[in-house]
Parts: structure tokens; C-alpha cells; sequence
């Protein structure tokens, strides 16, 4: 059993492995979370996540990449509503992402994984 | 970066699996009256040792049904208020959803609707807020299935079963599929289609049997014992009891060994084994008593009378019919058979048993 489990804990990592990425452009760039702050959100998702695949009626972590980088959003949105308000007024990547809500920005973040989307000119932190 | 295994350093007090485990079992040994106290000792919060908790109860609901229930009961109070800080995102709301779904699940297997009821609609209430809600919204479905089925709506459970079933195949619930269609076979049963009822117990024994479960094997053979009984073949019922039984007792499911006694003891009773139907009744009430299971333990003991009557044991049959009402009246079972309860009642002060009265009631108590 407990092989079972270190064998389900190494897939979810690696899983995590392959969307931190894309969490770092959602946090960073969507959100604009500051580094320390994003680094911080990943350790949380990260110790989520191995629990999440654990959950009864939860399939192969492979298959459940999307619901990662969608609580990555809803993260990224909390921080930002909860932290970012006096950004609001200047920043409209901002203002977008919170006014699309992290299911929207979650699946926009998806598909640019087959397709990846261009490089915001104002920012540094979305490769 | 893609493709690595990252491992972050641990924001709160880190516990492996294993340590999750041993938690769980610790706070399972401190009675429940003492457990809020030392639960910082526990780690009750920990989503860890919530996780493992989770997991042993589950393990346990077949066995242990009203200790579940109150170990879930106790869990979800402490989670739920003072509101805490439980893990990470929506780990609270998780956690509380999965303890009120096991209360709900081990109510419903003590015949408790109400309160079972009330426990799945507190589940709803949090896995709304959950991750891959969905997924957890089939399972409710299916507990709110098996409750339609003990209470005998037999259409509804006809029409939404399949519903169900296919949503929780698409969801990848393989246990939660077949456990849909196993309602839908009871409710064909119980509405006299054995024939299509012993086809698809089959095909759900066939389908645990492709995939390795054999946590549903067993039911499988279990029902599929109780059909053939029904169509008359009674050798081929014993053949799937056999099965069953080996199964259940691998799967230490005390819930399905009950039912399987149970149904054994009709099986010789209409092979005309008078005897040893008896006894396998009395197995199977002394083993619904001892598991907490009020309801089957009350029905039982109304089939038993009615075979110590055929017995020619008046006074013994007498004494399991005064063992069954209490628990008739207290748990408000079967209203619907209200008719034949006072019937039986009223024969009982007489101290001559209305085996017709005798013979609804239990005929109410069917799954």
C-alpha cells in the first residue's frame, strides 16, 4: 500500500513539475504577484496537490493538471483582490485578469501550453 | 523545468503518509469525550491526519457503522466551529464535506433517514465550494440513491440509477457506476423483473470480476444468491452465497455478511431446513445487532418469529416479535406498514401471534 502511495506522491510532482510554468505566468504575470509571494503560492499548491490526487474519487494526476492550474488562478485572484487593490487603476492585464475570473484565465493559461501565447512587452516575468 | 519532480519545503509542520496514519490511529484510541481537549496533541487539524481519518472511516463504514458515524459526527463539529484554519484553499470545506457524506452514508446504514438526509444535504452545502466538485457530487448521488431505495421508491430509483451510473463513468468512478447499477438492480428485483434484475447483478459481477474489485464482487454474488432464490434455483442461490460469503468475509464487511445470512437463512428456510434456517437468522441478528445495524436486526427478528411459528415455538417466536417493536418505534420505521403493526400488536397482548400482520411488516423491510 504505502508503495502505492510514494508511486501516486512522485506522479503528483511530476505533474506539478510540468505546470509550475504555467503557475508562474498565471501568479506573476496574470496576477502580479511579487517573486517571494508566488514562490510562497507554489509551496502551498504543491502541499495541496499531493493531498488533492489523494482525494477519494480522484483520478490519475495526470488527469487533474487543470483543476491545479485553476486553483492557481483562484489563488492569484484572492492575493491580487485581497493585496493589489491600489494596482488596479493602472495595471489593465490586472484588471483583466480579475474581471475574467480564474476559470477564464485558467483555461486561456491551457491552451497556451499546446500554443504558447505571446510575451506581454511590459513585463519580465511571463517566459 | 517541465517534466522535474519539485519537492518545496514544507510551510506547516510536515507529516508523510505514514505519519498522517499513525496520527489518525492515535486520535481514534482517545475516547471522544476527551479528543477537542488534547486535539493540539492529536493534530487534528492537521489535513494530514484529516486525510487519514477520512480514509480509516471509510475503511471501517461497512464494519462499524455506528462508531463512524459518531467519530464523523464528532470531526465535523470540531472542524466546523470555531471556524478553523484547515490546510490549504479548500481543504476545510473538503474535509467537512467528506466527514458529513460519511455520517450520512453510516446513518443511512442504521436505518437513521432522517438524520442521513440531513448529513447529505450538510455534504452538498460544502462540496459546492470544492475542488472537482463533480466527482464528489456523484458519490452524494449515489448515497442519496441508496436512501431512496430503503425507502422503497422504487420508479425514482429506476429512472435516475442509469443517470447516474453514466455520470460517474464519465467521471472515472468505477465503484460509484457499478454501485448505481446495483440499486437499479435491487429496484428490478423489488419490483418482480427478476429477469432483468439477474441481468445486470451479472453483468456488474462480471464487469468487478474484469476489473479486480472485489469489494463489489461480493454484493454481486450476494444479490445475485438472492435472485436466483427467487427464481426458484435454489442450488444456484447457494453456489453465489458460497462466493459471497468468501468474499465478504476477505472484505471483512460485516454489512454484507448480515445481508448474506440473511439471506442464506430464507434460502434454507424455503429448501424446508426449518433448523438451520433459525440458526442462520439468529447469526445474522446477533451480527446486525452487534454492528449497530437497528433496522435489519428488526426485521430479522419478525422473519425469525415467522419461521420459529412454522417451527411450532409459539413463545420463542413471541419473544423475537416483543425484540423487534422497540426498535420499530423508536427508529419510526416502516410507516407504511402501519396497518399490519398494530394488527401484530394487538395479537401480541392477545399472546397469539396474526401471522398475516406478521408476514406485511416484514415484507416491508425488503430491500
Amino acid at each position: 500500500m504505502s508503495s502505492t502511495f510514494s508511486g501516486q506522491s512522485r506522479e503528483a510532482a511530476s505533474v506539478f513539475g510540468q505546470i509550475l510554468p504555467l503557475i508562474e505566468r498565471a501568479l506573476v504575470s496574470n496576477y502580479r504577484l511579487p517573486p517571494k509571494e508566488a514562490t510562497e503560492v507554489e509551496q502551498r499548491l504543491y502541499d495541496w496537490f499531493q493531498r488533492f490526487c489523494r482525494r477519494p474519487g480522484s483520478r490519475h494526476p495526470q488527469s487533474l493538471r487543470s483543476e491545479l492550474l485553476l486553483m492557481a488562478c483562484r489563488a492569484g485572484h484572492v492575493y491580487s483582490v485581497s493585496k493589489l487593490e491600489d494596482l488596479l487603476s493602472t495595471d489593465e492585464r490586472l484588471k483583466r485578469s480579475l474581471s475574467l475570473g480564474p476559470e477564464v484565465i485558467a483555461i486561456e493559461i491551457e491552451r497556451g501550453l499546446a500554443a504558447p501565447a505571446p510575451q506581454s512587452p511590459s513585463t519580465e516575468d511571463d517566459s | 523545468m517541465r517534466g522535474e519532480v519539485v519537492r518545496f519545503p514544507a510551510g506547516q509542520e510536515s507529516l508523510s503518509v505514514q505519519e498522517g496514519r499513525a496520527a489518525a490511529e492515535r486520535a481514534l484510541a482517545v475516547p471522544i469525550a476527551d479528543r477537542a481537549a488534547a486535539a493540539r496533541e492529536l493534530r487534528l487539524e492537521h489535513p494530514e491526519v484529516l486525510l487519514a481519518l477520512c480514509e480509516t472511516l471509510t475503511r471501517r463504514i461497512e464494519t462499524a457503522p455506528a462508531s463512524v458515524s459518531e467519530e464523523a459526527e464528532f470531526l465535523y463539529r470540531f472542524l466546523e466551529r470555531p471556524a478553523r484554519k484547515i490546510g490549504e484553499f479548500d481543504e476545510r470545506e473538503y474535509f467537512l464535506g467528506e466527514l458529513a457524506l460519511l455520517a450520512g452514508g453510516a446513518n443511512r446504514i442504521l436505518f437513521r433517514r432522517e438524520d442521513a438526509r440531513r448529513w447529505f444535504d450538510r455534504a452538498e452545502a460544502n462540496f459546492v465550494r470544492v475542488s472537482n466538485a463533480s466527482v464528489h457530487f456523484a458519490r452524494l448521488g449515489y448515497q442519496r440513491l441508496a436512501l431512496a431505495m430503503e425507502e422503497r421508491r422504487f420508479e425514482e430509483v429506476l429512472e435516475l440509477a442509469p443517470a447516474w451510473s453514466e455520470s460517474s463513468r464519465r467521471l472515472g468512478l468505477l465503484e460509484e457506476t457499478l454501485k448505481c447499477r446495483f440499486l437499479e438492480g435491487v429496484a428490478f428485483r423489488e419490483m418482480g423483473d427478476l429477469p432483468r434484475a439477474g441481468e445486470v447483478f451479472r453483468e456488474i459481477f462480471d464487469a468487478a470480476r474484469v476489473a479486480n474489485e472485489s469489494k463489489l464482487l461480493a454484493p454481486a454474488a450476494n444479490n445475485l444468491a438472492q435472485v436466483r432464490r427467487l427464481q426458484g434455483d435454489r442450488d444456484g442461490a447457494l453456489e453465489y452465497a458460497r462466493q459471497a460469503l468468501e468474499l465478504l468475509k476477505r472484505a471483512d464487511s460485516q454489512v454484507g455478511l448480515v445481508k448474506l445470512r440473511w439471506c442464506v437463512g430464507d434460502i434454507l428456510r424455503e429448501q424446508g431446513k426449518t433448523a438451520e434456517s433459525i440458526d442462520a437468522y439468529r447469526e445474522a441478528v446477533r451480527e446486525a445487532e452487534r454492528v449497530g445495524m437497528r433496522g435489519d436486526a428488526a426485521a430479522i427478528h419478525l422473519v425469525l418469529a415467522d419461521s420459529l411459528l412454522g417451527a411450532g415455538q409459539e413463545a420463542q417466536a413471541e419473544w423475537e416479535v416483543r425484540a423487534a417493536l422497540p426498535i420499530i418505534d423508536e427508529e419510526q420505521m416502516v410507516p407504511e406498514g402501519f396497518a399490519a403493526l398494530s394488527l401484530l400488536r394487538e395479537s401480541l397482548r392477545r399472546r397469539k401471534i396474526d401471522r398475516q400482520a406478521l408476514r406485511s411488516l416484514h415484507g416491508y423491510f425488503r430491500e
